[in-house]
């Protein structure tokens, strides 16, 4: 009887392997948001005064809309096209809200010359890629020919900014001046309770099977990196479906 | 009593890992069918932007009817379109023949300024990037659906419960990701 009981076992264990979660191979790797998530000046042509000015209206904008606007220089894109990496990073970070898609990246990559604006699926309509292209045609394009980095910025920020207020019918945005620790709570104290129950059944019923693949997780999420800091920002999760316009310089 | 309690608990463990198998089967057939109509909405999304490029170009260019009728014989044939692959083929050369129609603008300077062809071109770069990233989408969920299909045990009866194999978009050999239309 133990001897079938061991073999019994040890049967679930080897089928318990084949429900191993098999990802898609991720094609391009990107780098992760930093604390502020806003601006990520990796090629450094932004003045941190601009920076800060950025990261506090696109703040600002989250809490009255939930939209969200970024910005990222890059040094070079790997050797990928900038639509491709747009896309992917786009995702990745979840730039706008999970269930209004409204976020807008603007990213620009240095050595390739090349500059985009992806825009997610809920904002298309307000950002068609008609406009996206007239909008670094008309701001991007001839302060970056010029090297006024920051003017090429903030006038491609506001642009789109305006545009999106006017999405939501707003005419000026309130400050914000708390920090964001009480936004991010809540929802983490349920997300604990419920990790107790699930991990409590799991070790009962599955021999914490689940507790192997969460930590397998778990270990991958804590390189993503969150600061101390006290403006700790996050992507809502929105996503784009390759809607927005490109330019060289 | 003990005796038939191994082989109740084995049936009973095998009947939840086959359901198990099967929702899973049904939810990444699904994830891929939805990804298909996303694929289908940027297909149409791009034909519903050619007749008003194509009379653009017209007013200036009428001569270049070679360039137009490419156009609309691969139209037709994305139209007739009935399997994952034929699609794939239509598609590419509708994205090489609306190419060849921007590339007509070089010739033209009034046309290559015009501010209804400039929005035009950001619209059709936009839909074709939007097609490219639905595509992959659909990609990436028949990828899972397969690996799912053909891995053990779903393997073993994936097939007697109407699961099979999905086609991949792809264009054709030689052709890579479609033609990045540059402007």
């Amino acid at each position: 009887m133990k001897r079938l009981i061991f073999k019994f076992s040890t049967f679930l264990c080897l089928i318990s392997l084949f429900f191993v979660w098999v990802s898609p191979v991720k094609a391009i790797v990107v780098p992760s948001p930093n604390s502020s998530f806003y601006v990520m000046d990796q090629a450094n042509l932004i003045s941190t005064s601009t920076e800060l000015d950025i990261i506090k209206t696109s703040e600002a904008l989250y809490y009255e809309t939930g939209a969200q606007i970024v910005l990222v220089t890059l040094n070079n894109l790997s050797g990928y096209d900038i639509e491709q990496y747009s896309v992917q990073l786009f995702r990745d970070w979840g730039i706008g809200n999970k269930e209004k898609n409204n976020g807008v990246l603007i990213i620009l990559a240095l050595e390739d010359r090349e500059v985009r604006i992806e825009v997610g699926y809920g904002l298309e309509g307000a950002i068609p890629d008609s406009v996206a292209g007239r909008i670094l045609d008309d701001y991007m394009l001839p302060n970056l020919q010029d090297g006024e980095y920051d003017v090429a910025f903030t006038e491609t920020y506001n642009a789109v900014l305006s545009r999106v207020m006017a999405e939501y019918g707003l005419d000026s945005l309130t400050g914000v001046e708390s920090n964001t620790s009480n936004e991010n709570e809540v929802p983490w104290f349920w997300i604990i309770i419920g990790a107790l129950i699930l991990l409590s059944l799991d070790g009962y019923y599955l021999n914490g099977f689940i507790l192997n693949l969460l930590l397998r997780t778990m270990l991958l999420a804590s390189f993503g990196g969150s600061s101390g800091g006290s403006s700790f920002n996050r992507g809502g999760g929105g996503r784009t479906g390759g809607g927005g316009s490109s330019r060289r310089w | 009593m003990k005796k038939w309690l191994v082989p109740i608990a084995l049936v009973v463990v095998l009947g939840f890992m086959l359901m198990s198998g099967y929702n899973s089967l049904v939810v990444n057939n699904e994830n891929v069918n939805g990804k298909w109509s996303q694929v289908e909405n940027q297909l149409q999304r791009r034909a519903d932007l050619i007749p008003n490029l194509v009379e653009t170009v017209k007013g200036f260019a009428a001569q270049e009817t070679e360039v137009f009728t490419a156009l609309a014989n691969a139209r037709a044939a994305l139209a007739g379109a009935n399997t994952v692959s034929e699609t794939a083929e239509a598609n590419q050369d509708i994205t090489s023949a609306l190419g060849r129609l921007i590339a007509i603008a070089e010739a033209y300077p009034e046309l290559k300024s015009n501010t209804n062809f400039l929005a035009l071109q950001d619209e059709l770069a936009g839909t074709e990037n939007r097609i490219a990233t639905a595509r992959m989408d659909y990609n990436s969920a028949v990828q899972s659906y397969n690996t799912k299909v053909k891995s053990l045990p779903t393997a073993f009866y994936a097939g007697l419960l109407g699961f099979s194999e999905r086609e991949y978009f792809e264009a054709k050999d030689g052709a890579e990701d479609g033609v990045k239309v540059e402007f």
